[in-house]
């Protein structure tokens, strides 16, 4: 009998290559899912990671390290280990919603961007023309590049400034380098409004119970209660300053 | 409903506490599980000399009535936790630090440590089935090294100890009875069992990353229970049961059985942060309707010789 927080194993169907440091896996199964959960995914023999869902039957990874270089060698027909799906997802009141993915942040956010049921605008942004992927699933698209390469020349902080000044909107929601969600709740604040970041920490169990990826100070488990974190949770906490690494040991952001 | 209960002096208004490993890595997270879930006490997450990162993962995988899990205890080490634990003036209720090491001279400078700090209790678990060096890989589940590292840890500290027994031991008895005599306030009974294990047939690989993982949850309460009748029998101090209590009536079986106080750990997946101030209710109807006045009336009675 299989058990919903054992990962199940199943075969790769396909591997698309989004751009040269990015990859979409898709798999043979398919999650019921809300967009922004995740799932726990077991590289056999190797690593479990948390990756947000960018489809019912895909995850879009970037290599950055070890268990992600690892994913990005695996081949059709090779088996992964998958469970969940896991957290909160977005939960967003209001229809018009202002959304951003930055780097590989834009793979989570796909999955609320083809929402029938809100009015979208959609900020995309990345280094450079060859990092941007899945334009084609964001409705009302302003793309950013970092170096000019396509769209605007500009962080997708100063497109989100310009873009809550000309419109109003009911609520932002965010995915990126948590560096660039600092800057962005920021400008959030400034405009009071409704703020959905999808957020990370290091997770070891996934299921809420080991208590490694809880945030000071209120205890907010991201695998948990999050990864998606309202302005209530952002504001005031050890996000944007600091994260716990592989022991619990504090490192400034 | 009197839920008062007394471990060796560690006084709690509620009988149960959150067991060590669960949800107790963070100062602040303890303080929302104290707040969220009204445990009679709460046990860090254990506490070593040197910051460890612990086994990679998958750390957990569920099982058929249970998870098994290879944490490794991973931790910031003592110099950390003594920085975001100084101010323990925040907890309503008594925390107990857990504090492991791989033998009894680390585990006196461990104490020593540790003793600038104002935790109410210590608890020594003397029986991971899953971590290389420590417990049982580290032959510390046998009379003798029990005797030593209690003795060791009782001699730098003046609060409660707690020794936490494993359910793996096979001298269970005199286990207990050296932990007793070294000088041990409390016996905590048990930790995981096996460890056992989980493989992949479409990979053949096992699922943990250190392969082997020790079983908690509702599936190992039986053997928790034996293990509590068992030290009941063999040692005069209290003993605080862990293992697989889920609901009140297991936790009233658990104090029959011979227990003090009950550790409740994986449950807290199942039945949620709250799932302490849950099972109070419960105690407290059953013993009500079963014409009880204290929770204390029920410790050690299914244990007649």
């Amino acid at each position: 009998m299989s058990k919903f927080n054992t990962p199940t194993t199943v075969k790769i169907t396909s591997i698309i290559e989004e751009t040269p440091t990015i990859k979409t896996i898709k798999f043979d199964k398919t999650f019921d899912f809300i967009p922004g959960q995740f799932i726990m995914v077991w590289i056999p023999g190797l690593d479990e990671i948390p990756i947000s869902l960018s489809g019912p039957d895909q995850i879009t990874v970037k290599n950055v390290g070890k268990a992600t270089e690892a994913l990005h060698k695996m081949n059709k027909d090779e088996y992964i280990g998958l469970r969940g799906p896991y957290g909160n997802g977005f939960s967003i009141e209001g229809k018009k919603i202002l959304i951003i993915g930055g780097g590989v942040g834009i793979a989570p956010m796909k999955t609320l961007a083809v929402s029938k049921d809100k009015d979208i605008t959609s900020i995309i942004g990345a280094q450079t023309k060859k990092e941007l992927f899945f334009k084609e699933h964001f409705p009302n698209l302003h793309v950013c590049t970092d170096d000019g390469t396509e769209g605007e020349k500009a962080l997708t902080t100063q497109v989100t400034e310009r873009l809550l000044k000309e419109q109003k909107f009911d609520a932002v929601a965010a995915c990126g380098p948590e560096i660039m969600l600092k800057y962005l709740f920021d400008i959030c604040k400034r405009h009071k409004i409704a703020t959905y970041f999808s957020m990370e920490r290091w997770m070891k169990c996934g299921l809420g119970i080991c208590g490694h990826c809880s945030i000071d100070p209120s205890g907010w488990r991201v695998c948990k209660e999050g990864p998606v974190a309202n302005s209530k949770i952002l504001d005031d906490s050890e996000f944007f300053k600091y994260r716990r690494n592989q022991s619990g040991i504090k490192k400034k952001i | 409903m009197n839920l008062k209960t007394n471990v060796s002096g560690l006084k709690l208004k509620r009988p149960t506490i959150l067991a060590a490993g669960i949800l107790g890595t963070h100062k602040s997270l303890l303080l929302r599980i104290e707040r969220e879930g009204r445990p009679g006490a709460v046990t860090t997450k254990s506490i070593t000399l040197e910051p460890r990162i612990g086994h990679n993962n998958p750390i957990m995988v569920e099982t058929e009535g249970g998870f098994l899990n290879a944490v490794g205890y991973s931790n910031p080490g003592i110099e950390e936790i003594k920085k975001e634990f100084r101010d323990l003036s925040e907890f309503k209720e008594p925390i107990i630090a857990s504090l492991v090491a791989g033998n009894a001279d680390e585990y006196s400078r461990l104490a020593q440590s540790a003793k600038e700090l104002d935790f109410p209790a210590i608890e020594i678990p003397l029986s991971c089935p899953h971590t290389p060096g420590f417990g049982l890989m580290a032959g510390h589940g046998t009379p003798e090294a029990t005797y030593d590292i209690v003795k060791a840890v009782k001699r730098e500290i003046k609060v409660p100890l707690i020794a936490k027994l494993s359910p793996n031991t096979p001298a269970l008895g005199e286990v207990a009875k050296a932990a007793e005599k070294a000088g041990a306030d409390a016996i905590a009974a048990g930790n995981t069992l096996g460890p056992g294990m989980v493989i992949d047939i479409n990979t053949a690989k096992p699922v943990l990353d250190f392969k082997f993982g020790g079983m908690s949850g509702p599936a190992i309460k039986p053997i928790a229970i034996r293990m509590v009748y068992d030290i009941y029998q063999t040692v005069k101090i209290p003993i605080i049961g862990i293992g697989g209590i889920t609901t009140g009536s297991d936790a009233i079986e658990m104090m029959m059985a011979g227990a003090t106080a009950i550790g409740i750990g994986t449950a807290a997946h199942y039945r949620g942060i709250d799932v302490f101030e849950k099972i109070h209710h419960e105690m407290e109807t059953w013993l009500e309707s079963n014409g009880y006045s204290s929770v204390k009336e029920t410790i050690g009675i299914a244990n007649e010789e």
